[in-house]
């Protein structure tokens, strides 16, 4: 018998694949994707411009829209967050979304030792499950890199999954350290095609702003594969850029196109995961 | 077939009447890439985000796209680190019982083939034994991965060495004999698009290190597509032969493989295009070109 790739995995209630919206939030620590091992200033000038317009104008909107459309979101969230924006964090919570963990000021914890980094994601689970009264157990590496190490740490904490790799398109479990796995890709994450700074230059290279409506395109593009393929479509999402009045409606037809024939399994992280950690054992 | 310019250029009519030769070239370099540049960051053989990229062409990507090339009966190239033969015997075996072609691509993609003539045919020769080792052949063409080879290197190569042509590295649009130092060898140049047809170079993506340096945009993925039907024009309308550098990794996933599928489509769809290994291109060049030379 042919085994096809699309066999890997039987998604619930006969679904062709699973997808879930999950919301990076950061505000001015977007920087670090750009600078991760640099002193950058985030209290002024246009980096923390660009993080109240994410907590101010971009999260709000994002969570109407998430609302109107009656999606549950995991937001993954740096612990730092909790300490300069409680109330915000209080609510995404309150509003029924899942909270994970970005780690605390987002730390390349690849460079860091583990005892570090165990006191840096100690701190931000406690803090983040303060701030929201919800057990964390979500985690998505910050920016930079991490290894098997750290995931093993993840998982010793705690976590009772990972997003961080791009090894699949379905969840799995990391042989390393047993912790389940939703992978991610780049193409699936807003920030990179629109991020723009003049001073300090993010893109480094200046690279001209995507056109919102290719964006869309490519995302649209990812949903039919996912279909076609039975894979997890991941999406990624920073409040300055997919909450932008500009941009806001590309969230609305990737919605209106996951719900427009029922063939997709729209989720939360939690119950993904769960689904497939049942499916593994 | 010698052209010199002044002269008529005499187009090349291929297998069936074909007016263009493609062959879909696959880069499997798998982690391989991600590896050397995260080596050169601190701590960097430790990092698992950015060879997980690497990961999934060898993981998932190579599998699916080797799917839609069976759902479209298309033949293609695969180009293999040897490392990634020794760590991938069952999928590179699987391209061979499938009837694709598996070619030479470096050991671990570094480019570093040695200092001497000596050393660098050692080098090749390491590596086909790996093939030789774990598939029973060993290739016949051969991808570069950024080394200049010797001009000794590449003599040997076409002749003794058992190589039958070269695709990358090398300059040109028309699919002809190498030259060395003015005179031909029985090398054929199957010229690799890759400015035109690298799916990589277009959409992708990582923070750190940073791919590509500056970060430019992940581009629409219709952007490349439509160039890739703009070279396949242009192939037909002068005759050429060619193969794009297309990465597992990359067309794998599923919405690049959404493309990729449609690109196959265009293939089937256009019998002006003989699409085919590149050993069979360079083999029926080779054949066409002596043949009636020697008619």
């Amino acid at each position: 018998m042919k085994t096809m790739l699309k066999d890997r995995i039987t998604w619930p209630k006969g679904k062709k694949c699973a997808a879930m919206i999950t919301v990076n939030l950061e505000a001015q620590y977007f920087v670090k994707l750009y600078y991760p091992d640099q002193d950058i200033n985030m209290k002024e000038g246009e980096v923390a411009a660009r993080g109240r317009e994410c907590m101010e104008d971009g999260l709000p909107r994002l969570l109407d829209v998430l609302d109107e459309y009656g999606v549950r979101a995991t937001f993954f969230i740096l612990g730092a967050m909790a300490d300069e924006y409680p109330e915000k964090v209080k609510e995404i919570g309150d509003r029924g979304h899942e909270i994970g963990c970005y780690g605390y000021y987002h730390e390349n914890l690849a460079t860091m030792t583990l005892e570090e980094q165990r006191k840096t994601l100690e701190a931000a689970k406690k803090r983040l499950e303060e701030a929201t009264g919800k057990a964390v157990t979500a985690f998505r590496m910050p920016a930079g890199e991490m290894t098997e190490e750290t995931l093993g740490l993840v998982k010793e904490l705690g976590f009772t999954y990972s997003s961080s790799l791009s090894d699949n398109d379905i969840p799995y479990i990391r042989q390393s350290c047993g912790l389940m796995e939703l992978p991610i890709h780049w193409e699936l994450y807003d920030l990179p095609y629109f991020a723009y700074t003049f001073e300090p230059m993010i893109p480094q290279g200046q690279a001209r702003t995507a056109n919102a409506n290719d964006v869309v395109e490519n995302w649209m593009t990812e949903l039919a594969g996912a279909q076609k393929f039975g894979a997890l479509f991941n999406l990624q999402l920073d409040p300055q850029a997919t909450g932008e009045q500009g941009k806001i409606f590309m969230l609305r037809r990737l919605l209106d196109a996951i719900k427009a024939d029922g063939s997709v399994w729209l989720s939360c992280g939690d119950e993904i995961a769960s689904y497939c950690e049942k499916m593994e054992r | 077939m010698a052209l010199h310019v002044g002269k008529e250029v005499k187009q090349m009519i291929w297998k069936n009447g074909a007016k263009a030769a493609f062959a879909l070239g696959f880069d499997m370099d798998g982690a391989t890439i991600w590896r050397n540049k995260a080596i050169k960051l601190p701590k960097g053989e430790t990092f698992i985000k950015g060879p997980s990229i690497g990961a999934y062409g060898t993981e998932v990507g190579a599998l699916r796209l080797l799917e839609i090339l069976d759902e479209y009966d298309i033949k293609a190239t695969w180009f293999i680190p040897a490392e990634n033969v020794e760590k991938y015997p069952e999928l590179v075996c699987k391209f061979l019982d499938k009837g694709h072609e598996i070619a030479h691509h470096d050991y671990d993609h570094k480019g570093e083939y040695g200092n001497t003539p000596e050393e660098q045919i050692a080098f090749i020769e390491k590596c086909q034994d790996v093939f030789l080792k774990y598939t029973g052949v060993k290739a016949k063409g051969y991808r570069d991965t950024g080394a200049i080879l010797f001009p000794e290197t590449e003599e040997w190569m076409y002749g003794e060495g058992g190589f039958d042509y070269i695709s990358g590295g090398r300059p040109g649009e028309k699919c002809e004999f190498v030259t060395i130092n003015g005179k031909e060898t029985e090398g054929v140049n199957v010229p690799c698009r890759d400015c035109m047809m690298d799916d990589y170079m277009q959409t992708v993506m990582n923070s750190y290190p940073q791919v590509l340096i500056g970060m430019p945009r992940i581009a629409p993925y219709r952007n490349p597509y439509e160039n890739w039907i703009n070279e396949l024009e242009g192939m037909i309308r002068y005759g050429n032969a060619g193969s794009p550098a297309f990465h597992p990794q990359i067309s794998g996933t599923p919405g690049r493989a959404v493309m990729f599928e449609k690109l196959c489509r265009f293939l089937v769809e256009h019998k002006e295009i003989w699409t085919t290994t590149c050993l069979d291109i360079a083999q029926y060049f080779k054949e066409k070109e002596r043949g009636e030379n020697h008619a």
